[in-house]
């Protein structure tokens, strides 16, 4: 066959099954050697490719095999009468990105500017309307106008067909529904999920099966073409295959990545910690002789390490696992912190704030005085006077450590006292090191902080010291700026109060003689 | 000066259709097809700096395109004979970069062709690409033959290609 001839029926007929993976080798061989020979033939699989794509991404007429529930069905009737009424400038608002068309509101956009995503459903700055979202990197928030608060996971592709229904085609998803919105609707191609109340997860497999799982309260589900539905409770999940066959499966929690609420939202702790304090000391180890600040703490001595986590349900993912070692020149801090947004704090070691560690650090509260020993003391004072300054107790310290994406920095923060006094922004001398997670979900952060900036150097802590010390962890949302909870931990059981008020909260600080000792004086 | 992320994401997301057609061609399936596309947008907002112009984008979106389709493949394929020839991609990367002014309008005209079909046409394409269901799936589905659903879509194919020409020709009406 030459070029341009018309029609070829064969190769038609070879194309087709190509895109349908169905040829066999000999097949696939002539399929190729004719697309080498013809450039019809080329332009002709580009154009069939063309077509077959735009069809897959945009369902524009109804499907008659599925039987999707009632919401779904008027949404698509509404896009045909849409499409029959105005193709032309519908079709062209979906390719033309910048032409925006008036849309009702159905949900607010949450900022999260590290996500990767797009679709038409997006039509002002933070509007979301009928349409379609991809979610590529990252997870997204919306608010819809309901109350109803969904976040969705990375890949992830969503069509938001009103405030009531979503069509969640890929990708993981959870729902907090508020009593007014009962009855919010979430449909996959192989389940339908219909809230009764509560907050539900709903993951959609490669395969378009749908794992259901219930947070708290109640929701119905059912395989897609089913009337019959089951109820799932607070602790329950289930599966729904494509074959309509859906079964129980076991309740996990790492199922589906729990966020801290916001500071704001009324059902969370606000600025309280989120942990509640189970370690009275930690154990900081004798470094070995060659450390090397990167992130990596395989070359530390992790005798001493501890976890710690936030309260159920969060803490499969917002917790901290930290390590301490001393020598006579540095004082070492290292960490594992399970964070779903780790390392995105947008704050400045160069701005003017007080603190530094609301987009996500380690805060540390130290004693460093031999004398005073344990328990520590010493109290916060909102306006010093000179006086104060001058019987100021300089071995107390904080330290905050964060990873300032900016400019991709492991800064510190040290101030003096219990009272925030010389404040001290990336002193040199210290080294600082983080890695994030492969899997996104957390980073470890490793410091090197030399005892002169501690104010310690004098006489820096030796093996069998047991001063003060309290850990804080803080977590950031998504935009690496607004603080969104912290964990307090190794704290004195016998003193209620605030570690920022009075040192005599802190735990102990346990300087080990020898890398096996677990002496406690 | 390097080219802002907002521009680059207009590009990606006008060329969609296309790069996800030029992946389908080499990796045969819709979710292969995006997930190129999606690996192929983060690298493009990642080295938004080592852009000079947004002119040379399309380009670059379209020879990273193919080339993590064919990375997939690779991955996939025990034998590298069932891969397309570099010439033939080369000549398809030429079509679109030729017919890249036109292609915004032969998606609306496409959509317009779409809607003409017959309900039954619409209904095998539908099952086929919308739903993703292999040809003998759609077979099963309808109570035919695998052979005579090939066939539909074929004819449905040269129709929708015919209807988009004659659509250019006339102006688009």
């Amino acid at each position: 066959m030459g070029e341009n001839t018309p029609i070829d029926l064969y190769f038609e007929d070879l194309l087709i099954r190509y895109l349908d993976d169905n040829l066999t080798k000999v097949e696939m061989n002539e399929f190729f050697s004719q697309l080498k020979e013809s450039k019809e033939k080329r332009i002709m699989m580009a154009e069939y490719c063309l077509q077959a794509t735009f069809i897959a991404e945009k369902q524009i007429f109804p499907l008659k095999q599925s039987k999707p529930k009632a919401s779904i069905i008027t949404f698509f009737k509404h896009r045909l009468m849409l499409v029959a009424m105005v193709a032309i400038l519908l079709l062209s608002l979906l390719v033309t990105f910048s032409v925006r068309p008036t849309k009702k509101t159905y949900a607010f956009f949450k900022e999260t500017p590290n996500a990767m995503w797009y679709g038409d459903a997006k039509f002002n700055e933070d509007s979301i309307g009928q349409g379609e979202l991809i979610v590529s990197e990252g997870v997204i928030e919306l608010n819809f106008i309901n109350g109803v608060n969904a976040i969705f996971e990375s890949p992830a592709k969503i069509t938001i067909i009103d405030e009531m229904n979503v069509l969640i085609t890929k990708g993981k998803a959870v729902f907090k529904v508020p009593p007014r919105a009962i009855g919010f609707s979430a449909t996959t191609l192989s389940a339908k999920i219909i809230d009764l109340g509560t907050e539900f997860g709903v993951a959609v497999g490669n395969d378009q099966s749908t794992d259901i799982q219930v947070f708290e309260g109640q929701v119905r589900a059912a395989a897609i073409d089913e009337q019959q539905m089951t109820r799932l409770e607070s602790g329950q999940a289930m599966r729904v295959n494509t074959d309509k066959n859906s079964y129980a499966i076991g309740f996990e929690f790492n199922r589906f990545v729990r966020y801290l609420p916001d500071v704001n939202d009324p059902e969370g702790r606000g600025s309280l910690p989120y942990n509640t304090p189970r370690l009275d000391k930690v154990y900081i180890s004798p470094a070995p002789d060659k450390v090397t600040i990167d992130g990596d703490l395989s070359d530390w001595d992790l005798s001493g390490r501890f976890k710690t986590a936030c309260d159920p349900p969060y803490s499969s993912f917002y917790y901290v696992e930290g390590s301490m070692m001393y020598d006579d020149q540095f004082l070492y801090i290292g960490a594992h912190v399970g964070d779903p947004y780790p390392m995105r704090s947008t704050i400045l070691h160069t701005e003017n704030l007080k603190g530094f560690g609301s987009g996500g650090a380690i805060a540390l509260r130290l004693s460093l005085d031999r004398k005073m020993g344990w328990p520590s003391q010493g109290t916060f004072k909102d306006k010093l006077t000179p006086e104060d300054i001058a019987k100021l107790n300089k071995k107390l310290m904080f330290a905050v450590m964060w990873y300032e994406r900016p400019t991709r920095t492991a800064s510190l923060h040290l101030m003096t006292g219990m009272s925030y006094h010389n404040p001290s922004l990336n002193p040199s001398g210290y080294s600082g090191a983080f890695l994030k997670d492969p899997d996104g979900h957390g980073y470890t952060m490793e410091y090197k902080i030399p005892w002169s900036l501690l104010n310690a150097a004098d006489d820096p802590p030796r093996g069998g010291d047991i001063l003060g010390m309290t850990w804080v962890t803080h977590w950031s949302g998504s935009e690496g700026r607004n603080f969104k909870g912290q964990l307090v931990d190794i704290v004195n059981p016998s003193v209620k109060g605030w570690s920022f008020k009075d040192a005599a909260t802190w735990g102990k600080a346990i300087y080990k003689s020898s890398p096996s000792a677990r002496e406690e004086k | 000066m390097s080219i802002k992320e907002a521009d680059i994401l207009k590009l990606i997301l006008r060329q969609r259709l296309q790069l996800l057609a030029y992946a389908r061609a080499i990796v045969r399936d819709i979710q292969k097809a995006e997930d190129v596309f999606q690996e192929v947008s983060i690298l493009a907002i990642k080295k938004k700096n080592e852009f000079k112009e947004i002119n040379a984008l399309p380009a670059w979106l379209r020879r990273t395109t193919r080339f993590k389709a064919l990375a997939i493949i690779r991955d996939q394929t025990r034998e590298c004979t069932d891969t397309i020839s570099p010439e033939v991609l080369d000549t398809i990367d030429a079509y679109w970069e030729a017919t890249e002014s036109q292609n915004n309008r032969r998606i609306e005209l496409l959509g317009e062709c779409i809607e003409q079909l017959t309900e039954n046409s619409q209904e095998i394409i539908s099952l086929r690409y919308f739903k993703g269901m292999k040809g003998k799936d759609v077979a099963i589905s309808l109570g035919r033959k695998v052979r005579t659903v090939y066939m539909a879509l074929t004819r449905i194919h040269r129709t929708l290609r015919g209807c988009v020409e004659e659509k250019m020709m006339l102006g688009g009406d």
